[in-house]
């Protein structure tokens, strides 16, 4: 399999050239456009149960698509449906946190798991589900914006609207700015607080901050 | 196994392989190793969601960091010397875990409460509601019902049947306080044993359970029991009781277009109106009441319970449907006769109707 992304950071796009056999899991309607000798099918991420509780809780999609190449040189493209970056990670063996949205397409040494982490998730506007990913391969996700890599040793307070993944060294708490009023006003709302080692993805944009600025031309 | 090491170079985490070295835990990278001794490390829970073990040291060059998986590390711990810290650790883990669990069967408890107390409270809107609905709406409500039975269903018109069922009904009419003379009673060809009382005034009895009565005093039962339900507004409580939990859920779903589907829906299931054990039984007090003011024998309104009660035995059908929303027929006999007991000395009037020969008269107009 080969793969290529372009139109970075602003309009990332996923270029995927199949050799038969290949698989590659894409998110549930990211496909743009294939060749005819890719075979498709529907899976439901993470389990039926978790899928169904994914989608009752937290509003997302049941399903993934799972692509195979029937001959060498089958291709695909997959797009996201926000504006922004594409970026890619590596998996040996090792774990990662990812925002449920970020997903774009993997890789199928890479197990997906729902991963509910606290009712206190509820409150970060994120859902109280995030992908954990574990496995070899690879997985590419996308962003609204461009993506950055911040190390934490010590603490980092992100919006929550900002984030794309973590590493699991890292511990999180949802925290208000400062104190209940200007929690409330400020306008910046609750904060993911990290603590411990690690890298963190963020976005430059997000999309709630979009979903305001919109409604103020809505009146 | 696999760890994450942190602090040695400042470019983030770094892989390594994690083993014991006598009472040290050693990382190894890229044929370095940094080794973690059980006496000076410090070792806590971390990560997200506390899916690991963090061990840290100071070294020259600042803190060190080591990140293990938490439950495939366990051992490695335990081997290399950690078990008092391992042990201290998880008990505080699992104290901080018991205590977020009680938080949360208290916050299951408190909603279980908040239920409850939304369900006493709706009742006793509903109560108070039915009560506010004027008896003319009740009969308008019971006319329409009515007519549409009588659509599909062919009433009695013999007259020694429809004059022994006037003489029960305007018995017990004589002696309703108030008065009530919106009571109809309509008598209808059907083989199946049972009665039904509309809202409103209107009370249906099939020809099987008129001619199952040995004797008037149990038809009198019969109706005494179905006028109580009338005069209880029990076909209102019913609706409401049914339309009250589709309402509640779609309050708190907060979809309102549901709301006005219960009220539909539950008018729509008038005609299947069943009423609860509650109302079933009350019917039954007050009916026995209704009998000793009347001046009839209340044991008839026992005998045709009991009788029922025989019927509803496994093998037998068609006293079933009566008897399937009714109380159990042994507890019932049993209060009933408790109820009986408690009445006062009444002199017994006997109904003056020669039952047999309207028996077999309905048994001639069925063939």
């Amino acid at each position: 399999m080969k793969a290529a992304i372009d139109g970075n950071p602003d309009f990332g796009n996923l270029w995927l050239t199949l050799d038969a056999g290949d698989k590659v899991l894409a998110e549930s309607g990211a496909m743009a456009h294939m060749s005819a000798d890719v075979e498709v099918k529907t899976r439901l991420m993470g389990g039926f149960f978790k899928a169904l509780v994914r989608r009752l809780l937290a509003g997302e999609s049941l399903l993934v698509g799972e692509y195979t190449g029937r001959s060498a040189g089958s291709r695909l493209a997959v797009s996201p449906a926000l504006p922004g970056e594409v970026g890619f990670r590596d998996f040996d063996g090792d774990g990662y946190y990812f925002q449920a949205g970020s997903f774009l397409a993997s890789t199928p040494g890479i197990a997906l798991k729902t991963k509910f982490v606290g009712l206190k998730a509820l409150f970060s506007g994120e859902g109280a589900f995030f992908l954990y990913c574990t496995g070899t391969g690879r997985l590419w996700y996308n962003a609204y914006g461009a993506i950055v890599e911040r190390d934490v040793d010590g603490e980092l307070f992100v919006d929550t609207g900002h984030v794309v993944g973590w590493e699991p060294t890292l511990t999180w708490k949802i925290s208000g700015t400062g104190n209940f009023f200007s929690t409330m006003f400020s306008g910046e709302g609750l904060l993911l607080h990290f603590q411990g080692r690690g890298k963190v993805l963020l976005q430059t944009r997000s999309v709630g901050a979009l979903v305001s600025w919109t409604k103020t031309y809505l009146r | 196994m696999q760890g994450k090491l942190f602090g040695r170079t400042a470019a983030g985490g770094e892989s390594c392989e994690v083993s014991v070295a006598g009472a040290c835990l050693q990382a190894e990278h890229e044929e370095q190793t940094v080794r973690f001794p059980a006496e000076s490390s410090r070792l806590s829970i971390g990560g997200t969601n506390g899916c690991m073990f963090v061990l840290e040291k100071d070294g020259a060059s600042g803190t060190v960091s080591l990140y293990l998986d938490r439950p495939q590390s366990r051992q490695l711990l335990l081997a290399a010397g950690f078990a008092a810290r391992l042990a201290e650790l998880e008990s505080a883990h699992s104290a901080v875990r018991a205590r977020w669990a009680g938080v949360a069967v208290l916050v299951v408890a408190a909603c279980l409460a908040l239920a409850f107390a939304v369900n006493k409270v709706a009742d006793l809107v509903l109560v108070s509601a039915v009560q506010q609905v004027p008896l003319s709406w009740e009969s308008k409500l019971g006319a329409t019902m009515m007519s549409g039975v009588l659509a599909t269903a062919t009433e009695v018109s013999q007259r020694e049947v429809t004059a022994a069922v006037e003489t029960v009904v305007s018995r017990l009419k004589g002696a309703l306080e108030p008065p009530r003379d919106d009571i109809a009673v309509h008598v209808l060809r059907d083989d199946e044993v049972n009665a039904f009382a509309l809202p409103g005034g209107q009370i249906v009895l099939n020809t099987a359970l008129v001619a199952s009565c040995e004797r008037p005093e149990e038809l009198a039962g019969v109706l005494a029991h179905e006028m109580q339900h009338i005069l209880l507004r029990h076909s209102l409580q019913s609706i409401a009781e049914k339309m009250k939990w589709s309402i509640l859920l779609s309050l708190v779903i907060g979809d309102f277009d549901s709301v006005q589907a219960a009220i539909l829906g539950g008018a729509a299931g008038l005609a299947r109106l069943g009423h609860s054990r509650d109302m079933e039984r009350e019917a039954d007090r007050q009916g026995l009441l209704l009998l000793h003011r009347a001046n009839i024998d209340p044991e008839g309104m026992v005998d045709f319970f009991a009788r029922l009660g025989a019927a509803n035995r496994p093998e037998s059908s068609a006293l079933l449907s009566f008897a399937s929303t009714h109380p159990g027929d042994e507890e019932r006999v049993s209060y009933l006769q408790a109820e009986i007991a408690g009445l006062g000395e009444r002199t017994v009037e006997p109904l003056a109707i020669d039952w047999e020969t309207m028996r077999r008269m309905l048994k001639e107009g069925s063939s």
